[in-house]
Formats: C-alpha cells, sequence, structure tokens
C-alpha cells in the first residue's frame, strides 16, 4: 500500500512548546484521526504540511513530492479544512467559489453547485453572513470541488453543534469509500475519530504516543474492573487510570490479547471484568499515566 | 497570479477612476493649460492614487485575514507578492502615461510641457518607490503596525516644505528656479531602469519577507 503522506522525524521549536520527531504515515485509502489534547501539536503537524510553517527538522513527503519543494502542486491534489475559515468577508459565496475555481486546474464547478445545493448555502450570500457551520461547509464544497486525493482536515468539527457534526463527517467517510482517497482529520473530540475513523495517532504534549488501526487498538485496550486480591500486583502496575473504589478497583490495559488467559479464572469467578473503552479513555490514560 | 491581480485590482481602479475624473476635469476647465497647480496637483495624484492602492488593498487583506486565505491555496508566495507590485506597476504606468500624453497635448509652450512631464514622470518614480517600500514594511511588520509608522513618517515629511520655505526666506524665486533646474536635468533613461530595478529589487526582497515570516 503507497503512503498519501510520509512524515519523517520532523522537529519544530517554539518557546514554549517543541513538536518532537515526528513519524507518521498516511496510508492512501485510509482515514487517519489525529488525536490529542489542545496545544498537542496537531495544528502545527498540519500546518507544516501544507507549508504555511517551516520545520526546524524532518521531511513531509505528499504523494511521493518533497513538500517544500512542490508545495503548489500538492495543494493542487489537497483538500483543506481549517477549524477557523478565512474568506473575503464582503464577497459572495458565488465570487469565493469563482476565485477559488481559478487556482485549480481540475475544478468542476457543477459539483460545487451541487454541493452548496446540498448544504443549503446561498450563492447570493456574502460569505461573513454565514454561520459557522455554514463557513465550514463552504469550506468542505471548496476542498471537494476539485477532486482532491487527499483531505486534511484541522479540527474541522470544533464548535459545531451535533446534527452539523454528523452530517459533516459523514461526507468525509463518503470521501474515502472508494479506498484512493485518504483523509487526515485531527481533532480533540474522539467520538468524531471514533465515527469515521480506520487508523488513529495520537500526540502528546508534542510527540507520538501511539499509532495504531482503530480497532485493533480498541481490542487491545480494555478497562479491568477487579476485587481486592484478585489481580496479581504486577499486572496491577502495568494499569493506567487506576481508580479505587469502596467495593472495587480498576485500571485500563494497553494489553488485553496477552492478558486474557491469565484473567479467565477471575472473570469466571465475577471477580474480574471486562469493559471495552472508548478513544477518549484511551487518550486520557495517555496523556495522565497511572 | 492573475485571479490575484483581478482581486486586487477594484482598490486601484477605484483610485484610478477618481484621479481620472479629477485631472479631466481641471484639464478641461483650465483649458489643459499647464498652469502650476494643476501640474503639482497631477503629479500628488500619482502618488495618491498608487499609494493609496497599496494601502486600501493591504488593509483589505488584514481585515479579511486574505493571505491566511490563499496561503491554502495553491499559489506561491511568490506569486502573491508578483501580483501585488504588477499591479502597482500598471496602475502607475496607466495614469503617468495618461498625464504625460494629456500634457503633450497642451497648447502651453514646448519646454513647460517638458518640464510639466518631468514632474509627473519623476512623482511616477516617487510613487513607485513608495508603493515597493510600502510592500516591503508591510510583508516585514504587518499593515496596521506599518500604517502606525508610515502616519509618522507623513506628518514628519509635511514640515520639510516649511523648513525648505524658511531656509530659503525672501528668496523663493532662487527656490523655484532650483526646482527647475533639477526637474529640467532628469535624464529618463538612466531614471527609469534603475527605478525599475530597484523596485524589482524590493519585490524580490518582500517575497524572501513574506516567505521567512509566514514560515516560522
Amino acid at each position: 500500500m503507497t503512503n498519501a503522506v510520509e512524515i519523517s522525524q520532523l522537529r519544530k521549536e517554539y518557546k514554549s512548546f517543541t513538536l518532537e520527531n515526528i513519524s507518521l504515515n498516511v496510508p492512501e485509502g485510509i482515514i487517519m484521526g489525529f488525536i490529542g489534547p489542545n496545544g498537542a501539536g496537531k495544528t502545527t503537524t498540519i500546518k507544516i504540511m501544507m507549508d504555511m510553517i517551516k520545520p526546524k527538522a524532518g521531511t513531509v513527503k505528499i504523494f511521493g513530492l518533497e513538500h517544500r519543494k512542490h508545495s503548489k502542486e500538492i495543494k493542487k491534489r489537497i483538500g483543506y479544512v481549517g477549524e477557523d475559515q478565512f474568506f473575503y468577508g464582503d464577497k459572495t459565496v458565488a465570487w469565493t467559489g469563482k476565485f477559488v475555481s481559478e487556482f485549480y486546474d481540475n475544478w468542476d464547478t457543477n459539483t460545487f453547485q451541487r454541493l452548496l445545493t446540498e448544504f443549503a448555502i446561498s450563492r447570493t450570500k456574502k460569505t461573513r453572513e454565514l454561520s459557522k457551520g455554514m463557513k465550514v461547509r463552504l469550506s468542505m464544497a471548496l476542498a471537494l470541488a476539485h477532486d482532491p486525493e487527499l483531505m486534511v482536515l484541522d479540527e474541522p468539527t470544533a464548535g459545531l453543534d451535533p446534527v452539523i457534526r454528523r452530517d459533516i463527517l459523514e461526507r468525509f467517510r463518503a470521501f474515502a469509500e472508494d479506498g484512493r482517497k485518504s483523509v487526515l482529520i485531527s481533532s480533540h473530540i474522539t467520538d468524531d475519530i471514533t465515527r469515521i475513523a480506520d487508523c488513529v495517532t495520537f500526540l502528546v504534549e508534542g510527540q507520538i504516543v501511539l499509532s495504531e488501526a482503530k480497532d485493533e487498538l480498541l481490542s487491545k485496550w480494555k478497562r479491568i474492573h477487579y476485587k481486592e486480591g484478585a489481580l496479581d500486583e504486577k499486572i496491577v502496575k502495568t494499569l493506567t487510570s487506576r481508580k479505587a473504589h469502596m467495593f472495587a478497583h480498576s485500571g485500563v490495559t494497553n494489553d488485553y490479547p496477552s492478558l486474557k488467559g491469565i484473567l479467565a479464572e477471575g472473570i469466571a469467578k465475577d471477580a474480574i471484568k471486562i469493559e471495552n473503552v472508548n478513544l477518549d479513555d484511551v487518550l486520557i490514560s495517555l496523556v495522565k499515566g497511572v | 497570479m492573475w485571479n490575484i491581480i483581478k482581486r486586487n485590482i477594484n482598490s486601484f481602479a477605484i483610485y484610478l477612476t477618481v484621479v481620472f475624473i479629477f485631472t479631466g476635469f481641471i484639464a478641461i476647465s483650465l483649458n489643459n493649460e499647464l498652469k502650476v497647480g494643476y501640474v503639482i496637483i497631477s503629479g500628488f495624484l500619482v502618488i495618491l492614487q498608487v499609494v493609496g492602492g497599496t494601502f486600501i488593498n493591504e488593509q483589505y487583506e488584514e481585515k479579511h485575514k486574505g493571505y491566511v486565505f490563499l496561503s491554502i491555496l495553491p499559489v506561491t508566495e511568490r506569486e502573491i507578492v508578483a501580483a501585488k507590485f504588477l499591479l502597482a506597476l500598471i496602475t502607475n504606468v496607466i495614469f503617468v502615461g495618461f498625464l504625460v500624453l494629456l500634457f503633450s497635448l497642451s497648447p502651453s509652450p514646448p519646454e513647460e510641457i517638458a518640464l510639466a512631464q518631468s514632474f509627473v514622470l519623476f512623482m511616477g518614480i516617487v510613487s513607485l518607490a513608495l508603493a515597493g517600500l510600502s510592500y516591503t514594511g508591510i510583508f516585514s511588520i504587518g499593515y496596521t503596525k506599518f500604517a502606525v509608522i508610515i502616519l509618522s513618517f507623513l506628518v514628519a515629511l509635511g514640515l520639510i516644505p516649511m523648513l525648505i520655505m524658511k531656509s530659503y526666506q525672501g528668496r523663493m524665486d532662487v527656490l523655484a528656479d532650483q526646482i527647475l533646474e533639477f526637474y529640467a536635468g532628469l535624464n529618463w533613461w538612466i531614471i527609469i531602469p534603475v527605478t525599475l530595478i530597484a523596485y524589482f529589487g524590493l519585490m524580490a526582497l518582500s517575497v524572501r519577507i513574506k516567505s521567512y515570516r509566514n514560515l516560522v
């Protein structure tokens, strides 16, 4: 499988924050969720990919091309939707579409018009009159109208209501359905990633701490509830997000398959219970540790 | 690049239309006779048209975060900056060319025509330099900071004519003669190419500055 994005040993330093040794591949046809708390470095990584900021070290290849040398060519093949949308506010939606269309060789006006209709965006409205949700939809229409091979989405659903969020996520899911197109979506709303991503990468304090196929990850990460003494102390020490309750204890393991056999007896005696975790739990475990 | 020029052309077009109408009105009312006031106002309109257009455009970009919008589109910093510089150059050439042509049709004596043409050409050079320096300054420190600095500079610049007048007190004829000599002695075969080279040099510098600022 070829990679749409290959990031290797990326480094960027700021006064109060450093993005360190980021290496990440986004294979073709995959939706990669990029999860991390606010300030973890997700936007910085994406801005480097989009050649909006310069890395201190490391390489970024998109479609096999070095991203800084081939910035223009790469951007023609990328659809980008950011957390904040910037348009010329006094211009209409139609003008904005026309303006953006002139930068792309394979712009499809029919697709753009169809998306505007589907998103119920008035062509004659000025962009400053659009709500946050409508601006995101306009960004999507602009990003999709040139038939990109890769969508780069930086917190696209932040600040949106659940109905619009769901609709937007379904569009991204549909985009990658043909197996050729890829999506890199960053979010701190893990529900969004759970809904659409095939793979997830966790970024914490400027470092990638985990990158794996989502289903595999969720099959490995489990919460174990156990009664006092039911679990070997060595295993207890490996658990994260540990909590002690009056009648039982709990903690999260990232290696459930190898513990499964050991825990079987306890499960049978009802002294141990296994609970599925979600990506939020994984993120919290990664951020807070024990 | 042309779509950025098209996006930016409105503000220059507005200024261009205003100065065309204004100059045309003066020309008609004076029968195109090259009175000193007419020539001086025309010259300053060249500066107003180019520098005014530049500032209006950059204020617009800042207000709408236009450069952030452009940064996600497949366009290079070089193309963005080149579009800005080219537009200022084109509108400058159009208006200065119009004035040179208009003055050439004047019934005034040929030496006065040549002097008036020399004056507006000089103002064209000054306005081009100001536009180039303004873009370089704006791309270096941002529109708002630069606008504050340039405003203070203009206030200071306003004092210069008063200082000159004071130093020439009682000898205004000497000052006038010196100014006339200055404009009559300008060698356009050297000044225009040198100005264009300097202007495109500022453009290259602006590309470097803008790329560096955006990528830090």
